[in-house]
């Protein structure tokens, strides 16, 4: 054995990437338990101060007139969160359709999983039976609603985030750094929509016939599509195919995906939940009822320009008919 | 709802940072999967940030938290004794299996099944780059012991990898 095997081997030992939001949770949450000695002390002095002011005061009560002094108001900064079905899942102009106050649980409208036909295939020599399910809505949208927010971080146990800063996407399309390259197509290049057009795309790329495209546009670049993290390819108003490609340092920038993602601003960027664990248990046979689904505890961290942190925590279940509750926790 | 302190969260923010990585694997080392080595590490860094000494510096403070994390290690082993997770729970908990990284699961096996007083020698050494008696000094241990350990650590992984198909 080298011993770069044994370092690379080490190196391969890491926390996950939420490690640290638990610990947080439990490392912070435990000095509330634990009381030092200093703050105790701290108490002892501060009651015996209150009872010695007590005593004081009513002794002097009979000599003094009484006088009211208003306490200056604490600003305490909150929020709320706005939950809805997100239409078009990567879009900045979904209509909010369900809103703000789940202290008893709230249907979310569109949001429902619900079961197709039932698939049977081989699976190492065993038949396995599962059903083909959808979440009407495409997902849910979380926005926290708020003044002197400066970030939102939302954190599933048991669905997934995406997030999209849809603001930071059109300020680099503006200045020409969003795509690492960019053309168009003649329009009858291709047909279809949306994966379709993008899987006629990538299967003529890879023909060749597109070669001419390869050496105007690419200039040193790679022309594997593989090598990119996102290749956009859709039709414009014009008819003419736009293909733009991204780079896996772009997309960094403006996409997060995974169970917790943090917006910074608040205008400009969607973040889709989807119930992952209830949609693969939902596929299942023989079928689960959708309220024995597992549900879901989101976290909605809300940071302040002042520094002060705020969490709301939001469970989120489905009724028999497959219909999104939702219900706040705190 | 919860305000979280925030002093002591940016505290805790710096602190893992810098040392989350180091004190893991430790842990991971000594208990062998990942939920144990986050309880160690939970108890750890409460006591950095509720009930650590002053330190001179950060060197100090590494080798104290080194420390702790090998004793409470230790005191885990001690109170779970009856639960030994399996080579293979150990080996795939938080790695896919792919042919690509067989290899190195091999090592990272062999590692983790080395006996507990060789692990930390040999990442602080192998891995953190850190000298015999500055192993000697985190680990308050004479060099000669600490060298003793490594070479019965290189000797038990050339054997355990040697033996493998």
């Amino acid at each position: 054995m080298k011993k770069n095997e044994l370092f690379t081997a080490l190196q391969q030992i890491q926390p996950d990437a939420y490690m640290k939001e638990r610990l947080r949770q439990k490392v912070l949450g435990e000095q509330k338990k634990r009381p030092s000695l200093r703050y105790a002390v701290t108490a002892v002095c501060l009651a015996a101060v209150c009872l010695l002011s007590v005593w004081v005061a009513a002794d002097r009560h009979a000599q003094q007139p009484e006088v009211t002094e208003s306490e200056p108001s604490a600003f305490i900064n909150s929020f709320s969160i706005r939950a809805y079905a997100a239409d078009r899942a990567m879009s900045v102009d979904g209509t909010p359709t369900a809103q703000t106050d789940f202290r008893i649980a709230t249907p979310i409208p569109q949001a429902r999983i619900e079961r197709g036909k039932l698939n049977t295939y081989e699976d190492n020599g065993k038949t396995v039976s599962a059903y083909e399910v959808s979440y009407g809505g495409n997902g849910i949208s979380f926005e926290a609603i708020g003044e002197h927010i400066k970030a939102v971080t939302i954190f599933t146990q048991n669905g997934h985030l995406t997030y999209w800063d849809f603001q930071t996407i059109d300020k680099m399309k503006e200045n020409g750094t969003y795509y690492a390259v960019q053309f168009t197509l003649p329009q009858d290049c291709l047909t279809g929509q949306d994966k379709a057009l993008y899987d006629q795309f990538k299967k003529l790329w890879e023909s060749g016939a597109l070669d001419a495209y390869k050496k105007t546009y690419f200039a040193g670049k790679s022309t594997n599509l593989r090598d990119y993290a996102h290749c956009s390819v859709k039709r414009l108003e014009s008819g003419e195919i736009e293909v733009g490609l991204v780079t896996e340092e772009t997309l960094a920038q403006v996409h997060q995906s995974g169970q917790v993602v943090t917006m910074r601003g608040q205008e400009g960027g969607k973040t889709l939940w989807r119930p992952e664990t209830a949609l693969e248990k939902a596929a299942e046979y023989p079928a689960i009822p959708f309220d024995k689904l597992p549900k879901d505890i989101v976290t909605v961290e809300a940071e302040f320009e002042d520094g002060t942190i705020q969490t709301k925590t939001i469970e989120i279940r489905f009724d028999k008919d497959g219909n999104t509750l939702i219900q706040a926790l705190s | 709802m919860i305000v979280h302190n925030r002093p002591a969260e940016e505290t805790f923010n710096r602190k893992y940072a810098q040392y989350a990585d180091l004190l893991y694997r430790i842990a991971f080392l000594q208990l062998g999967n990942q939920c144990d080595a986050e309880d160690v590490l939970q108890e750890v860094f409460i006591k950095l940030l509720y009930k650590a000494p002053s330190f001179k510096d950060e060197q100090y403070e590494k080798a104290w938290l080194i420390r702790v994390t090998q004793n409470k290690c230790r005191d885990f082993r001690r109170a779970h004794a009856f639960r030994q997770p399996s080579l293979e729970e150990s080996r795939f908990a938080d790695t896919a299996a792919t042919e690509e990284n067989r290899d190195m699961l091999s090592v990272r096996a062999a590692v983790l099944s080395m006996p507990q007083n060789y692990k930390t020698v040999i990442l602080l050494y192998y891995y953190e780059g850190y000298s015999v008696s500055e192993i000697a000094k985190i680990l308050r241990m004479s060099p000669s012991a600490v060298k003793m350990r490594l070479q019965r650590g290189r000797e038990f992984l050339k054997l355990e990898l040697e033996e493998q198909p």
